[in-house]
């Protein structure tokens, strides 16, 4: 981000001045772009909190005064942390009881789609309340979630993947992780649907769709799998599965 | 709230080891005031329009997003998952301010957004391969009237 800054008023040749924000501090101090506001906020929400559109215009106006007030190289501290929702902690409002995973792949996509199925009056939900969905980097379209279940089901049991109706946007195995990402994705936009669950953090999704739901065991199955992969291009898949802290 | 000393011991050992590359400055830009500056968005998101290519690991690609894009075409295609990503699953202006900029300009505070805005794949491990694609969007920043560029991460 901070290199861009430079390449930008480069290319320019000085008609574009550059601003933006920086949520890691050490970055900014060592590569010092012209302008930059550090942000106390989450990696991932650069300007904050969603639907909180006056703070958000608040953290935009500051980087941009940067662009008036600035005279020299300038690393700026936005002052507030960004909003929450209260002390209360977090709780996925469905609850649901992650069976133990079936070893035989048949079972394990039935289990699967079941648990897509509990989530889906919520994803329903958050498509009224937002209008659009997230998913799809994988090439699924939203009708074909319950695909991507049959693909991490065939992978996490040892069955051979097969390619089904999707018009998947990677080949084996990088598919792997766009797929487990939509349907991160459908979880947590399901999740953030339901009433009085504005604000989970980062942490607090992880947390339950890690511990708290079949498709994060199995996705913590597969990346054990991954680990094990002689082929090095499964094994460095590893890292853009699942964060740091929740592999185990 | 957030800062390194907060992180998972992994992710930020793994951020501070990152290289941070001198980069000659450039000459110091004098800007005009901000009622008179049109802004675009830059974002290293891995942003882009739905049936765009998505970023493949390791891409130094940049995709082009049209100022008038409906919110419920954009797709993040990043590789990373130490990030949040559920600040833009429920608002895309968490991460991608557009509507903000929108709202400056009918307030009149800057002049006006850019008609295209540029998203790259972040979580470069060597920030110097972005010299090319990132003058280049400085060329056509600047050839498209744009005075100032937000630059956003994730």
């Amino acid at each position: 981000m901070c290199a861009l800054s430079h390449y930008i008023e480069r290319g320019s040749e000085g008609r574009v001045a550059t601003t933006g924000v920086s949520l890691i501090r050490e970055h900014a101090e060592g590569m010092k772009p012209p302008r930059s506001l550090f942000v106390p906020f989450p990696l991932g929400r650069p300007m904050g909190s969603p639907d909180e559109p006056d703070f958000q215009r608040d953290v935009l106006l500051s980087a941009l005064r940067l662009l008036e007030s600035a005279t020299e190289t300038a690393l700026a501290d936005y002052p507030h942390d960004a909003p929450t929702s209260g002390d209360d902690p977090w709780a996925c409002a469905v609850a649901l009881a992650p069976p133990e995973p079936a070893n035989e792949t048949e079972a394990l996509r039935d289990q699967l789609v079941a648990e897509i199925r509990q989530l889906a009056p919520w994803h329903a939900e958050s498509l009224k309340r937002r209008g659009r969905s997230t998913v799809g980097i994988s090439g699924a379209s939203l009708a074909q979630v319950e695909e991507l279940a049959t693909l991490v089901a065939d992978f996490a049991t040892g069955a051979e993947p097969s390619d089904g109706e999707i018009d998947w946007n990677h080949p084996m195995p990088v598919r792997l992780k766009f797929a487990s990402d939509d349907l991160r994705a459908f979880y947590h936009e399901a999740a953030t649907a339901q009433p009085g669950a504005s604000y989970p953090t980062d942490a607090d999704l992880n947390d339950w769709l890690f511990n708290r739901t079949l498709l994060g065991t199995v996705l913590r199955q597969i990346v054990g799998r991954m680990r094990e992969s002689e082929d090095r291009r499964v094994a460095g898949l590893v890292i853009g599965m699942i964060p740091a802290g929740f592999a185990r | 709230m957030v800062r390194t000393s907060d992180m998972h011991p992994d992710m930020a050992k793994n951020l501070l080891s990152l290289p941070l590359p001198e980069i000659e400055p450039q000459p110091w830009i004098a800007t005009r005031p901000l009622a008179e500056t049109t802004v675009a968005i830059v974002t290293t998101a891995g942003m882009h329009a739905h049936d765009d290519r998505p970023f493949n690991p390791g891409s130094v690609e940049y995709r082009l997003i049209p100022g008038d894009i409906d919110f419920a075409d954009l797709r993040m295609s990043h590789l990373s998952v130490n990030f949040d990503r559920s600040g833009f699953q429920q608002d895309i202006n968490t991460v991608f301010p557009l509507e903000r900029l929108r709202e400056l300009t009918d307030q009149g505070v800057i002049a006006g957004v850019s008609r295209y805005h540029y998203s790259f794949m972040g979580a470069q491990p060597e920030p110097t391969r972005l010299e090319q694609t990132g003058e280049e969007i400085g060329r056509l920043l600047a050839e498209d009237g744009v005075t100032a560029a937000f630059l956003t991460p994730v």
